[in-house]
């Protein structure tokens, strides 16, 4: 184990450059230029339906843009097999869903386990026990999915999201449900996760609250207004 | 975790619906792995106890009734055939040997078979304690026999009249002794009481001489109140004195030796009443009353013996027996041998082979509808794991989609899901196989038929391999198409939605 970004080639975090998606004769995403830098947290503004949810997706290899590059971590997406796509996924990308998604029939401990199997990495208790504790939810390992409450359910997401050490960690709508001080939490334990493994936090948002704290934001519903 | 803990864990989320589906597949199961090892042993029993008797000749009627009575017990014979039979097949060119039966007595339920030692030769019996059966009424127990009745050597019992479980009534006149115990045979011989022919007649003797007793008491009174009468009569007239004797002769048949001397005075008598009529009558009266006193001590002490010799003497030819079991010297003689005695008005031929198979064929029918209703319950339980995994795959779509988001393959997928299918068929297939083989343990021993069989469930059949591959099949067909659904899973359409 040397960590997430081992098999990662040099580059910045997320580099677009003329991507486009489009489904049918509708345009959801046109994107000239992007670049997030390694360390450099980002911001994915834009309200709902502005394609955020879209470019996630094209981030996290789980669909192709219509035109356009998109690399994560210096490697091209398009450059990679469907199969090696699974497989950088798997490694480099932790993703924390809007809608957690949590596999009910495991448990807490499983959920994070399932996440390394499914990459093909080796289980790693130690690792395991030190981001549950990290995210204060170290008694909730043999806990399963329906008795957390949604707050530690969203902790489980996280530490699931980093357990792979990824080069890349995407949330998509973190902190819509929650009030302020949740709010803040949330976007500080994820920044603190991500430095921790040395990922890029990528969020994607239509919080004007955590705007301030990012200096990087690409706003697609700026770039998009024509769009309705 | 690897796919099979996965898997595992998918089972344990909807324990009820995956432990039903697991129980109808083991019922399916077990139910074809009883009949699996029923008709097994069934048939390797039947061939077992048929073993080296090429035909069974007895009296007429139902061959597989022949069959079923002579080699394996079970049904009541066919009727008697006479003693000379066994001669006159001996003598027969094609003919290799020839084991007589008389039965038609049982004790404390298991049937008692008058024969010679090459019955138990039959089955390779070898002796676990004691020594085979030599005078009459010495008795050699099956293993069976000698465990449930707990008799040992030197005991001795009654046999009862009636080959039915609760027996007719009991011969007490003249008890059996035990004088061996055979080791277990695997074959019907352990459920015999072994004894000689003569034992047989013996106690039927014994059991007719009652009745003939009566009969004899009878006679005498008749005779008696016809001495009586003849006292008056004699005086007047010879005449009756003739019938009278006449009669004497016939109560006196069976008695002859003891009757000689007897008769003889009679004979004089009746020469007296010939020379003379006058002062016969106190003289013959006397006599009869001697006579009288004889023949009691004669019938309460001396019976069995008398007739021992009385059956080594002459009259063997009157003698009967139940069936004779043949082997022979050469195949061609399956071809003539059967017709030849059938052809006879009072013999029956039947061959062992043949009759077990019609057999065979006739419980097959039964089998055959209890292993389709095992079928359909595997059926059952093949579209239950298809439909309770077809529809956990709906309500798992967003863990599939998570899992590829996570750098599962689609085919991990896959195997996922089919081996969650596997894990189902095979488990049910373990329980099914455990009950099945519990169940035909506690038949073969708890069952009164399941005994006699030697049913046992602690035996593997190779048929049974073939319910494994059912159950493989059953798994990876029911668990084909939600497999197919996972892995066609559209992972970004699927986290689109919410």
């Amino acid at each position: 184990m040397t960590g997430g970004n081992a098999g990662a080639e040099d580059g910045p975090a997320v580099a677009l450059s003329g991507l486009k998606h489009e489904i049918g004769e509708r345009t959801i995403l046109d994107i000239a230029d992007w670049t997030v830098a390694r360390d450099q947290h980002a911001l994915l503004l834009g309200p709902s339906g502005s394609g955020k949810t879209t470019l996630i997706q094209i981030l996290a290899g789980l669909t192709t843009p219509t035109a356009g590059r998109a690399a994560v971590a210096g490697q091209d997406l398009a450059e990679l097999s469907a199969r090696q796509r699974d497989r950088f996924r798997g490694r480099q990308i932790g993703i924390v869903f809007q809608t957690l998604h949590l596999v009910g029939a495991l448990t807490v401990a499983g959920n994070l386990r399932l996440a390394r199997y499914m990459a093909g990495l080796s289980q790693d208790e130690a690792r395991l026990g030190r981001v549950l504790d990290s995210l204060g939810i170290g008694d909730k390992a043999d806990a399963t999915p329906h008795r957390l409450s949604q707050g530690e359910a969203q902790r489980v997401a996280i530490a699931r999201a980093v357990i792979n050490e990824p080069a890349l960690i995407l949330a998509d709508e973190p902190t819509s449900a929650l009030d302020d001080d949740n709010c803040a939490r949330v976007v500080d334990m994820l920044s603190a996760q991500a430095a921790e493994c040395g990922a890029t936090l990528l969020i994607a948002t239509h919080d004007g609250r955590i705007k301030e704290r990012f200096e990087n934001r690409l706003d697609l519903g700026l770039e998009l207004s024509d769009q309705p | 975790m690897n796919l099979f803990t996965l898997s595992l864990s998918y089972i344990r989320a909807r324990a009820l619906n995956s432990a039903l589906n697991l129980l109808l597949l083991a019922l399916g199961i077990a139910t074809i792995t009883v009949l699996i090892l029923f008709s097994a042993q069934l048939e390797s029993r039947l061939t077992k106890d048929a073993r080296g008797i090429d035909l069974v000749v007895g009296a007429k009627g139902s061959p597989m009734q022949l069959i079923l009575s002579s080699i394996y017990h079970v049904d009541i014979p066919t009727g008697n055939i006479p003693y000379a039979s066994i001669a006159t097949l001996r003598r027969n060119p094609m003919v290799d040997g020839v084991v007589p039966l008389a039965l038609g007595d049982s004790f404390s339920g298991f049937r008692m078979v008058g024969s010679e030692h090459s019955y138990a030769a039959l089955y390779d019996a070898e002796l676990a304690d004691g020594a085979l059966w030599d005078r009459p009424f010495e008795a050699t127990l099956g293993a069976t026999v000698a465990e449930a009745t707990g008799l040992a050597i030197g005991d001795s019992f009654f046999g009862s009249h009636g080959i039915a479980d609760a027996g007719g009534p009991v011969h007490d006149d003249r008890p059996y002794r035990v004088v061996g115990i055979l080791q277990p045979t695997g074959s019907v011989l352990d459920r015999l009481v072994l004894t000689s022919v003569e034992s047989v007649w013996f106690t039927h003797d014994a059991h007719h001489h009652e009745d003939e007793h009566a009969h004899d008491d009878h006679d005498h009174d008749e005779r008696e109140d016809e001495h009586a009468h003849e006292e008056d009569e004699h005086a007047h007239d010879d005449h009756d004195h003739d019938e009278h004797e006449h009669e004497d002769e016939h109560a006196h048949e069976e008695d002859e030796h003891a009757h000689e001397d007897e008769e003889h005075a009679h004979g004089d008598h009746k020469e007296e009443h010939a020379d003379d009529d006058h002062g016969h009558d106190e003289h013959g009266h006397d006599e009869h009353e001697g006579e009288e006193h004889a023949h009691d001590e004669h019938e309460g002490e001396e019976h069995g013996h008398d007739e021992a010799e009385h059956a080594a003497g002459a009259d063997l030819a009157d003698r009967e027996i139940t069936a004779l079991l043949v082997s022979y010297r050469s195949p061609i003689a399956a071809v003539s041998l059967p017709r030849q005695i059938n052809s006879q008005s009072a013999l029956q031929a039947a061959a062992p082979a043949f009759e077990t198979a019609r057999l065979l064929a006739l419980v097959g029918v039964g089998l055959d509808t209890l292993r389709g209703f095992g079928l359909l319950l595997i059926f059952t339980a093949a579209l239950g794991v298809f439909i309770a995994l077809y529809n956990a795959m709906q309500q798992r779509r967003y863990d599939l989609a998570v899992m590829r988001s996570l750098g599962a393959t689609p085919g991990k997928l896959l195997r996922q899901v089919i081996l969650e299918g596997l894990i189902l068929s095979l488990a049910g297939a373990a329980l099914g196989l455990a009950l099945g083989h519990g169940v035909a343990e506690i038949l073969g021993r708890v069952l009164r038929e399941g005994r006699d069989l030697g049913l046992t469930g602690l035996a593997w059949q190779p048929a049974e391999w073939s319910l494994i591959i059912l159950s493989i099949f059953v798994g990876i067909i029911a668990s084909v198409i939600p497999a197919i659904q996972a892995y066609r899973t559209d992972i970004a359409a699927t986290l689109s939605t919410r």
